[in-house]
């Protein structure tokens, strides 16, 4: 059974109230889930918080969910919808600021540095590429981050931004000229 | 101005930058804590959709205010017009009842 059918599959169950569907569901995409807000807005306490409340978004609104269509393009849109949320929520309280992952001590999964002096260098770069990510408006935001970290294609990125694919490829041409501007030194 | 090769191969090393961007894992226990905060959650009781309706009662009532105001101000347009009518017809018929003595003395003078 390839991965869709799979996950059509548990989003039927999860229809009829199966929470040991639901579960796996969490365990077959937290990470990509989890990953995918933090790239959005860097708090790594957040991601977590935010996602659970993206998977239980997925479960109350099952009953919605249509087997025809494809499950991760429809639960990336339910992610893209939380990070705008968080990021007009935020807006309205302007004290509250985007923490990097780094400042608040989560470790990034591949730490592979040993020398401090390397660890600090790759510090700064993994801050200024978030930042640079944050300050993107919110589409071109999730088409990047859809396109270059999770290999969606543009047919699934129109899906979740609800355009159409030269759409999607005008916000990724405005994405990564922005990108080059505000990363232009560390290339 | 850059070339377009020079632009390409700035593209290409943006797209390659961005791949260092490391991002985190799951912590330990995500699922069952979501799982836990699923349970958690208190069951919608039968009237949960009733603070839907809540901004609809407000906007009818924003609507009643608005129309209420509406018609009191038509109203009070329409007794000015009134009063100003009044008043000018009065006027007006001042000036026949001068015009009509004036006829009158016009007639009186008449050999």
């Amino acid at each position: 059974m390839i991965a869709e059918d799979a996950d059509a599959a548990l989003m039927v169950r999860v229809k009829a109230g199966d929470q040991s569907a639901f579960r796996e569901l969490i365990e077959r995409h937290q990470r990509v889930v989890i990953a995918t807000i933090h790239r959005a807005i860097g708090d790594a306490w957040e991601a977590e918080d935010l996602a659970q409340r993206v998977f239980i978004q997925i479960y109350h609104s099952a009953g919605r969910y249509q087997p025809t269509a494809k499950f991760t393009t429809w639960m990336f849109t339910i992610v893209h919808n939380t990070i705008r949320n968080e990021y007009r929520r935020r807006s309205r309280h302007a004290a509250q600021s985007l923490e990097s992952a780094h400042e608040t001590g989560w470790e990034p999964a591949d730490q592979r540095a040993a020398d401090p002096g390397e660890a600090a260098a790759n510090s700064e770069l993994q801050a200024r590429i978030q930042a640079a990510i944050g300050d993107l408006p919110a589409s071109q935001r999730t088409a990047i981050i859809l396109c270059r970290f999770e290999g969606q294609s543009y047919e699934e990125i129109a899906h979740v931004l609800d355009c159409s694919v030269p759409a999607v490829k005008s916000l990724l041409h405005r994405a990564r000229e922005t990108l080059k501007e505000q990363l232009r030194g560390l290339y | 101005m850059n070339q377009p090769s020079q632009r390409s191969s700035d593209d290409d090393k943006v797209w390659e930058l961005l791949g260092r961007h490391q991002s985190i894992e799951p912590s330990v226990g995500f699922a069952d804590r979501t799982m836990r905060r699923l349970t958690a959650e208190p069951p919608k009781p039968a009237w949960s959709w009733l603070p839907s309706l809540r901004w609809a009662g407000v906007g009818l009532a924003a609507l009643a205010v608005v129309v209420t105001l509406g018609i009191g101000q038509h109203a009070r347009d329409t007794r000015r017009a009134e009063l100003y009518v009044q008043t000018h017809q009065a006027d007006y018929l001042d000036d026949f009842d001068v015009i009509a003595a004036l006829d009158q003395l016009a007639g009186e003078n008449q050999l």
